[in-house]
């Protein structure tokens, strides 16, 4: 497992998603409304990109599987829920520094104005 | 996941209506493909990465492993990656020669695609390219709409030159339009060519060849308005062409030496139709659209001159463009048996070269089988072991490749600096064409010929091997090394076979009787018409140049004659009336002719069997009378002598009495083809003179030393009359069959190194299963078997597997050899002796092969084999 500061940049879709579980444990469809909510539908997390990363997440250690809440029983199936790990937050953190860094260095160039800023 | 895609169902609905759920089905279907196959591929690749990295790591580590290998045995590396290389440089080799000729586009030239090649077909007759008459040219120039401009040239036109008082040489050139320079938008090297406005550069002006620049005029850049003669007849030099320009050649492998104007004598005469356009679309316009634009322009010039645009059969011609590309496709049936000739010849060397490489790779993976063996059970799967050798025989073949690369790079610069000698004009040379194509050859047969091996390799007899015992290949069983020393020796047997057939071909063509005899004689070539000579002036100075040349010390006679027999020039006379011949339909006798002066049979040894020979009575005034050959008589007058009959030439002229008969001779290369003579009969040149002529002259001994005098004593009675060639008689009949005599002796070297290949390959095969066989070799010598006859078993053995390959061979070197037929002259295509020779060599050859490993095996003590195992 490579120091989370020594990570390549996240994928663009693996960020949201771990952004999504930055504050509560949630499961694959609850992940994909709060990235379409929160990006005003700019991403759209289809199923086999969200199952497919949270694989992949899983394996590198970035979310873990997660008991399901219970205040959330559903009928019919049981939904798998998925929350950060320690390693994924400060993956995440880290990302977030690198993507604050470069709004930094744009905004002292003025690149950034009115409402932007 | 079923409700997510729901939820997306209904958000892309609600974002786009009913739209949004057609985006939703492809973005989801679109989604499940990709990520599906990511999902397996990482099940697939699941082991490796877990032990090892990534895929690609694992990759490069297998890479490592293989140069490792490959460095450590040097010997076997440099004898594999030379065969390999010898296969990947001829085929590459052959494809850069083609790649130059055909596929590139012509150098030199702006936007080539633009480019239209316009010529006459006749329906019937096939895609033969028929050219075009100036008048012509003019209305189709002025009547399109879909071109610019068209231009126009008469290609690979002999033209006589002589720079200041230098000799007279024989070049190639071509005549253009005006405007040819222009429309093929390239700039010279020098000065600016022939210029459409200048009326004066419409008889006087030249554009020279790079070549002829460096070889005559030092690269001087003051040749410019220096003057030159072509034909008899002065030019002012006013470009020079870049360097290997072979526009104005179509065929384009000779690079032309001088461009000249149109002559004016072709201007106006719709007969003369030698002229091949070139046309330049206007922007947008299609190769189609010209076309059918040509289509009509073509009907209405068929419909208004029906007598230069219809055959025979009254049947037009019509118009057709071709592309840059397909103007440069060898057209018609003609190039198909060189074509057949080269792809089997190129195929079967890659063949043979690599599986020789894939014989020592297999070799050298049962040599490693304990180790194999080891991995496989110590939990290696086996894909991972057949990419490891695939990798390792890939890189083998990329440093033959890159061998190859370097072979043809210096070949092609051997080629080149060639040119200074010979005009070349095609620029062979290592472009990225030429790089991909050896690249995708070298890893195609990296892995074709690697994958064998390798799929062999990894399926070891596990227990057996582990404890020291395998017999892992048995050679008895028919394996794949089988299949490689069968097509190894079948390859050998059908290239053998071919060039023994074109060599003894080529053989009997000498010893065959020429029917006339060329020692000692020599032939000096003048074309009175290129200083307008008229008949009677042309007769005076004939006279004087032949009394001359008798008069030369060594000379023993001179004759006249219209063209010399097998110099690649022949004469026929097309509808002959001979008397009493009932013509069949559809017939139309025909037969070769040649007018002569008296001492003409004398000279070239043809003796009269019957009658007599011209004599200097047979003048104008005199009765018309002429000689004929045997398969003339035969022909015509079967059973009948022919002496005293008559022929109706059609001249409107009085009939010819035949007063001689001469015995059948060689005139033109076709007649060693055909099993008969050709007809022919002679005229005396003084009742039918033509201003081409050949002056033959008999010497005592070689005719070389006299040829200055000769040149001299032309010299002195017209000065700027152009010598088109004067050399021997037996120089001039050899290059009758040099094509045939190239392909022979090219054929006889594929042959003797793929010879030798297949020599090494069963070495190889046959030293191996000796090794194998030790242990047994060795109870049949303890129980008593002498080593003589373990000796002849062995060679039997080998014998036996390459019989199969032997048959296989013939077989399909009978297939070949029909394919080439139009290429043999003196022999069948089924010649029992070449192939029965090639059946003998190949076997002797497999014999002997086999007989070192064989003697070794003799010579194996048991008891140290029996404890060995």
């Amino acid at each position: 497992m490579s120091k989370p500061a020594a990570r390549k940049p996240l994928k663009p879709h693996w960020f949201q998603i771990l952004l999504a579980l930055a504050d509560h444990d949630l499961h694959g469809l609850q992940i994909m409304e709060e990235v379409s909510e929160r990006t005003h539908g700019a991403i759209h997390l289809w199923p086999g990109m969200l199952y497919g990363s949270l694989k992949a997440m899983l394996e590198e250690g970035l979310v873990v599987e997660t008991a399901m809440p219970e205040s959330e029983q559903v009928a019919g199936g049981r939904p798998r829920y998925y929350g950060i790990t320690e390693y994924g937050r400060k993956v995440l953190i880290a990302d977030v520094r690198r993507l604050s860094n470069y709004v930094s260095a744009a905004r002292a160039k003025s690149l950034l104005r009115g409402s932007d800023a | 996941m079923e409700q997510s895609f729901a939820a997306s169902l209904e958000t892309q609905c609600a974002k786009r209506g009913r739209l949004g759920l057609v985006y939703a089905w492809i973005a989801v279907l679109w989604d499940t493909v990709r990520h599906a196959a990511k999902e397996r591929h990482a099940t697939w690749s699941l082991a490796p990465r877990r032990r090892s990295g990534t895929y690609w790591e694992s990759i490069a580590q297998d890479a490592k492993l293989a140069v490792r290998r490959i460095r450590k045995t040097p010997g076997f590396t440099i004898v594999a990656a030379l065969t390999a290389a010898l296969g990947i440089t001829v085929t590459t080799l052959i494809f850069a020669i083609v790649n130059a000729c055909i596929l590139r586009p012509l150098p030199h030239i702006v936007d080539p695609q633009d480019l239209a090649f316009i010529h006459r077909e006749f329906a019937s007759r096939g895609p033969a390219r028929i050219p075009i008459s100036y008048p012509d040219f003019i209305e189709i120039r002025e009547r399109t709409t879909t071109m610019l401009d068209v231009a126009a040239v008469i290609p690979e036109v002999d033209f006589i030159i002589r720079i200041g008082d230098g000799l007279d040489r024989e070049i190639m050139g071509a005549e253009v339009s005006e405007n040819y320079f222009q429309l093929l938008g390239r700039r010279l090297v020098l000065g600016g060519g022939l210029d459409p406005a200048d009326m004066a550069s419409r008889n006087d002006r030249v554009v020279i060849g790079h070549g002829l620049w460096q070889r005559e005029f030092g690269s001087d850049n003051s040749v410019l308005g220096e003057s030159m003669q072509i034909d008899g007849r002065s030019y002012t030099i006013v470009g020079v062409a870049p360097p290997s320009s072979s526009w104005g050649m179509v065929s384009g492998t000779i690079e032309a030496g001088v461009w000249i104007p149109m002559k004016q004598s072709r201007r106006n005469d719709r007969t003369q139709a030698a002229l091949i356009l070139v046309g330049r679309a206007v922007e947008g316009q299609t190769i189609d659209r010209i076309q059918a634009e040509l289509e009509t322009v073509g009907a209405s010039l068929a419909e208004a001159n029906p007598t230069a645009w219809q055959d025979q059969s009254s049947e037009p011609a019509r118009l057709v463009a071709l592309t840059d590309l397909q103007s440069r496709m060898p057209s018609g049936a003609r190039a198909l048996p060189s074509v057949i000739m080269y792809v089997v010849l190129v195929g079967l060397t890659l063949l043979i070269t690599c599986s020789n490489v894939a014989n020592l790779l297999l070799n050298r993976a049962l040599k490693r089988r304990g180790e194999i063996a080891l991995c496989l059970s110590l939990g290696c799967g086996r894909g991972r072991l057949v990419r490891q050798h695939l990798i390792e025989s890939v890189l083998l073949f990329g440093l033959a490749g890159s061998l190859s690369l370097l072979l043809i790079h210096w070949q092609t610069q051997l080629l080149a600096s060639g040119r200074s000698f010979y005009p070349f004009a095609v620029d062979v040379t290592v472009d990225p064409a030429v790089v991909l194509f050896a690249a995708a050859i070298t890893v195609i047969s990296g892995i074709v010929f690697g994958l064998a091996p390798a799929l062999q390799a990894s399926r070891p007899d596990l227990m057996s091997t582990l404890k020291g015992t395998g017999k892992t290949v048995q050679f008895r069983r028919f394996g794949v090394r089988n299949l490689f020393v069968l097509a190894q020796v079948a390859g050998s047997t059908v290239l053998v076979a071919i060039s023994a057939l074109m060599a003894r071909d080529i053989q009997r063509v000498d010893d065959l009787e020429l029917g006339f005899d060329a020692q000692n004689a020599g032939v000096l070539s003048l074309d009175l018409a290129l200083r307008d000579y008229d008949e009677q002036r042309g007769r005076l100075l004939l006279r004087q140049i032949t009394e001359r040349c008798e008069g030369i010390a060594g000379v023993d006679g001179v004759a006249i004659a219209g063209w010399v027999p097998l110099s690649g020039r022949s004469w026929g006379w097309g509808s002959i009336a001979p008397e009493g011949y009932h013509v069949g339909r559809n017939e139309s006798p025909w037969a070769n002719w040649n007018p002569v002066t008296p001492g003409y049979f004398r000279l070239l040894g043809m003796p009269i069997l019957r009658g007599r020979g011209f004599t200097d009575q047979d003048d104008a005034a005199a009765q018309r009378v002429m000689v004929v050959n045997q398969a003339f008589a035969e022909r015509y007058w079967p059973g009948q002598h022919p002496l005293g009959k008559t022929v109706v030439l059609d001249d409107g002229a009085t009939p010819v009495e035949v007063v001689g008969l001469v015995r059948n001779a060689k005139y033109r290369k076709v007649d060693f083809v055909n099993q008969h003579a050709s007809p022919h009969f002679w005229l005396p040149w003084a009742q039918q003179p033509s201003l081409s002529v050949e002056l033959l002259f008999k010497t005592r001994t070689d005719p070389a030393p006299l040829f200055v005098a000769i040149r001299e004593q032309v010299r002195t009675l017209d000065r700027d009359l152009p010598i088109k060639g004067l050399e021997r008689i037996e120089s001039v009949t050899a290059t009758a069959l040099l094509e045939e005599r190239i392909a022979a002796a090219a054929l006889a070297g594929f042959g003797l190194v793929t010879l030798f290949l297949a020599v090494l390959g069963i070495y190889a095969v046959m030293g191996y299963s000796v090794l194998e066989r030790t242990r047994e070799l060795g109870i049949r010598l303890a129980l008593g078997a002498r080593p003589g006859k373990v000796v002849r078993m062995v060679v039997l053995e080998s014998l036996g597997h390459s019989a199969v390959g032997i048959v296989i061979g013939l077989c399909l070197a009978a297939m070949v050899a029909r394919g080439i037929r139009a290429l043999l002259l003196g022999i069948g295509s089924l010649d029992p002796v070449s192939f029965l020779g090639s059946t003998l060599l190949l076997g002797l050859a497999a014999a002997t092969a086999a007989l070192l490993p064989a003697l070794r095996a003799s010579r194996v003590d048991p008891v140290v084999s029996l404890r060995s195992e």
